[in-house]
């Protein structure tokens, strides 16, 4: 009884009166539920605002302009590659025998002197120049990038190579993703003997040099894109499969799965659902590595004679075969390598400056 | 540790026995037969089968080419030059590649080295610069870019080197190869070099050796130096694969007799046999040199020796 009262007593208002009365005999108005402005003395820090994981590395991969750079020179080539082939009046397999090595002749530059369609030729009695456009009485026909011994347009031929090299590319990442990203996962997280068969195969496909499996398996098949597909199928997710499997390996163990688990999600759900987003960052960067590697493996494959079957061209071809003419026809090279060398510099330069944009820990790793 | 290594050769023999199983396979695979020449009657053909063990069950045969390999008697060429022995082929074309391997790395590990520790030690210089334009271009362009721009540039324009190989002049004739070859070693060399000093530049302990009293040359090379230099065997690995692929084109830009280049050929010939012990070759090289370089690594690097027992 005694302690109702003390209660009763807690609430009393200003004027000793109940609250309830207390309330009644307030009158309120509008304006007193309004907010009280402090524009005057409140900011916000905008420097130091925690900002979203994919904001910060968007503003960390805009500030490398190296990286920046490449990605514009990538998109250039991707759309070269797409519409380069139609630019010209020729396909890249019609043979025109007359019009054989060709130099180089674009209009406007011409005027200029440069790419004039004009070549020296070097015979046993010295050095001459000639252009075989004005010989044979050609002006309208123009080669842009020169057309090589057989009379095909190397214009065509170099963006029809571009596109191979890229379909390449994105075959590296489809199999980066189905194949090396899945393996290295389910070898992480399930752990125990199956980790230990999954690892134990995985070190010895990584102790059979790729030189070999590639060769043994065009030995097999014809040469051709199916084959050089199936070499890179062979051995291209190794490094995907090992970094996705470390990653989950340092995260299984983390609260927050635990908790995800008693809350009954199953291994399915923990895997891609909780732990992918979180190792999504080496993961894009492995896969962006894994590009130019995929690239090279197919020009160093036509480089050797085992690339794409004539008269489809890939980069390597091209440069394979402007290699014999090296001496004689320079040009018939130098375009093909000059995408080559673009290409691959552009995507090392971007997969480092995605690197660094997602993972700033290890910079200048 | 004996464990590690004693399970590190165990997969690599198992790895080497695969390899060699699936040699084998391709070989019985191939079609055609040594002896479809059609003037052999059917008497002569069990003799000369009788003759080479073809008679044999293929487990023994198995055993036996198992043998041939390990004892280095790798049958005959049949397309390149025919009937002579794959192993006098490769008598004398190994120790090209491998002198003009060794001069590469050689060269591209001492390049590097000191491109990298300029580069760390002036720090935000144009060294600096230079390094990491070198490491990015190096690691991102085919060692044939190379190659090719030496071979027109300096070989047929300016005439300054020879343009192809020439066994009586290997030094001249060798350096373009060699210099082609060593881009990769340069960059990755230099980067982590540059990379590893600075972190160990920035370590409390250069701090406390420094405040000793050490300076100058003994401070870099008996504190910095030699801490910097010891995870170098990581990038061992990388080196040794694109040295063995870059081999291969740069042998054939160059006209080089060496094992590179007879694999080319090979393959582009169809010879199966001299593939196939070629990738035997290849395949014995880089397992033995990465099982060192494991080994090596774990020998080094204390930390990685544990983890690897906790594995």
């Amino acid at each position: 009884m005694k302690k109702k009262e003390e209660t009763k007593a807690a609430v009393l208002t200003p004027d000793m009166l109940p609250v309830d009365e207390y309330l009644k005999q307030i009158e309120f108005r509008d304006d007193d539920f309004e907010f009280q402005h402090r524009d005057g003395f409140e900011h916000i820090d905008t420097n130091f605002s925690s900002q979203s994981f994919w904001k910060e590395s968007l503003a960390r991969f805009k500030k490398n302009r190296g990286a920046v750079i490449s990605l514009f020179f990538i998109l250039f080539l991707v759309i070269m590659a797409l519409v380069g082939p139609e630019m010209s009046p020729f396909r890249y397999d019609q043979q025109i025998i007359a019009n054989q090595n060709m130099a180089p002749r674009v209009p406007g530059l011409e005027d200029l002197g440069i790419l004039d369609g004009s070549e020296t030729m070097r015979t046993s009695t010295g050095s001459r120049d000639v252009n075989y456009y004005e010989e044979y009485g050609m002006d309208d026909t123009y080669y842009w990038f020169g057309s090589d011994s057989l009379g095909r347009d190397l214009w065509s031929r170099t963006w029809i190579g571009t596109r191979i090299s890229l379909y390449v590319a994105v075959l590296a990442v489809v199999i980066d993703l189905a194949f090396g990203l899945t393996y290295g996962l389910i070898s992480g997280y399930f752990g125990g003997r199956v980790d230990m068969v999954m690892q134990r195969i995985v070190e010895v496909l990584n102790s059979i040099p790729y030189l070999v499996t590639v060769t043994l398996l065009l030995l097999i098949m014809k040469p051709g894109l199916m084959s050089i597909t199936f070499a890179l199928m062979f051995s291209g997710w190794l490094g995907m499969s090992r970094i996705a499997r470390a990653e989950v390996l340092k995260l299984k163990e983390q609260e927050y799965v635990l908790a995800s688990r008693t809350l009954g999600a199953g291994s399915f759900r923990i895997i891609f659902r909780e732990i992918l987003p979180n190792i999504i960052g080496p993961l894009i960067t492995q896969t962006m590595f894994s590009i130019p590697h995929a690239i090279f493996t197919e020009a160093f494959l036509a480089f050797i004679g085992l690339g794409v079957p004539e008269p489809l061209a890939s980069l390597g071809s091209l440069i394979s075969s402007g290699y014999q003419n090296l001496t004689t026809h320079p040009y018939m090279i130098v375009f093909p390598l000059l995408v080559m060398g673009i290409l691959m510099l552009g995507f090392n330069m971007l997969a480092d400056g995605l690197r660094e944009a997602l993972d700033p820990k290890m910079r200048d790793m | 540790m004996k464990k590690y290594i004693g399970k590190r050769i165990l997969i690599s023999l198992f790895t080497l026995l695969i390899i060699i199983l699936v040699l084998f396979l391709l070989l019985q695979l191939m079609p055609g037969s040594p002896f479809n020449d059609e003037k052999l009657s059917p008497e002569q053909i069990a003799r000369m089968q009788e003759k080479y063990g073809l008679d044999q069950p293929v487990i023994i045969q198995f055993l036996t080419y198992v043998k041939n390999l390990c004892v280095g008697d790798f049958g005959v060429s049949y397309v390149i030059s025919k009937d002579t022995p794959i192993s006098v082929l490769l008598k004398t074309r190994v120790p090209v590649s491998f002198g003009i391997g060794l001069e590469a790395v050689t060269f591209g590990a001492i390049v590097g080295l000191i491109l990298g520790i300029l580069a760390a030690l002036k720090h935000n210089s144009w060294w600096d610069t230079l390094c990491t334009v070198i490491s990015v271009i190096g690691v991102s362009l085919p060692s044939y870019v190379f190659a090719l721009g030496l071979a027109y540039f300096v070989g047929f324009k300016a005439q300054w080197l020879p343009l192809l190989y020439d066994a009586d002049e290997f030094i001249a004739s060798s350096i373009m190869p060699m210099l082609a070859l060593s881009m990769f070693t340069v960059a990755t060399v230099a980067r982590f070099t540059r990379t590893s000093l600075l972190e160990v530049l920035d370590s409390d302990y250069m701090l406390l050796a420094e405040s000793k009293g050490i300076t100058g040359r003994t401070l870099i090379t008996r504190h910095a130096l030699r801490n910097a230099l010891i995870p170098i065997v990581t990038v061992l690995a990388p080196l040794i694969v694109d040295l063995m692929i870059g081999s291969l084109v740069i042998e054939k830009i160059f006209s080089i007799p060496g094992i590179g280049s007879l694999m080319t050929s090979a393959i582009q010939s169809n010879d199966y046999n001299v593939t196939i012990s070629l990738a035997f070759i290849y395949s014995v090289m880089y397992i033995v040199l990465m099982l060192t370089v494991d080994i090596l690594y774990g020998i080094i690097d204390p930390r990685i020796r544990l983890t690897k027992k906790a594995d």
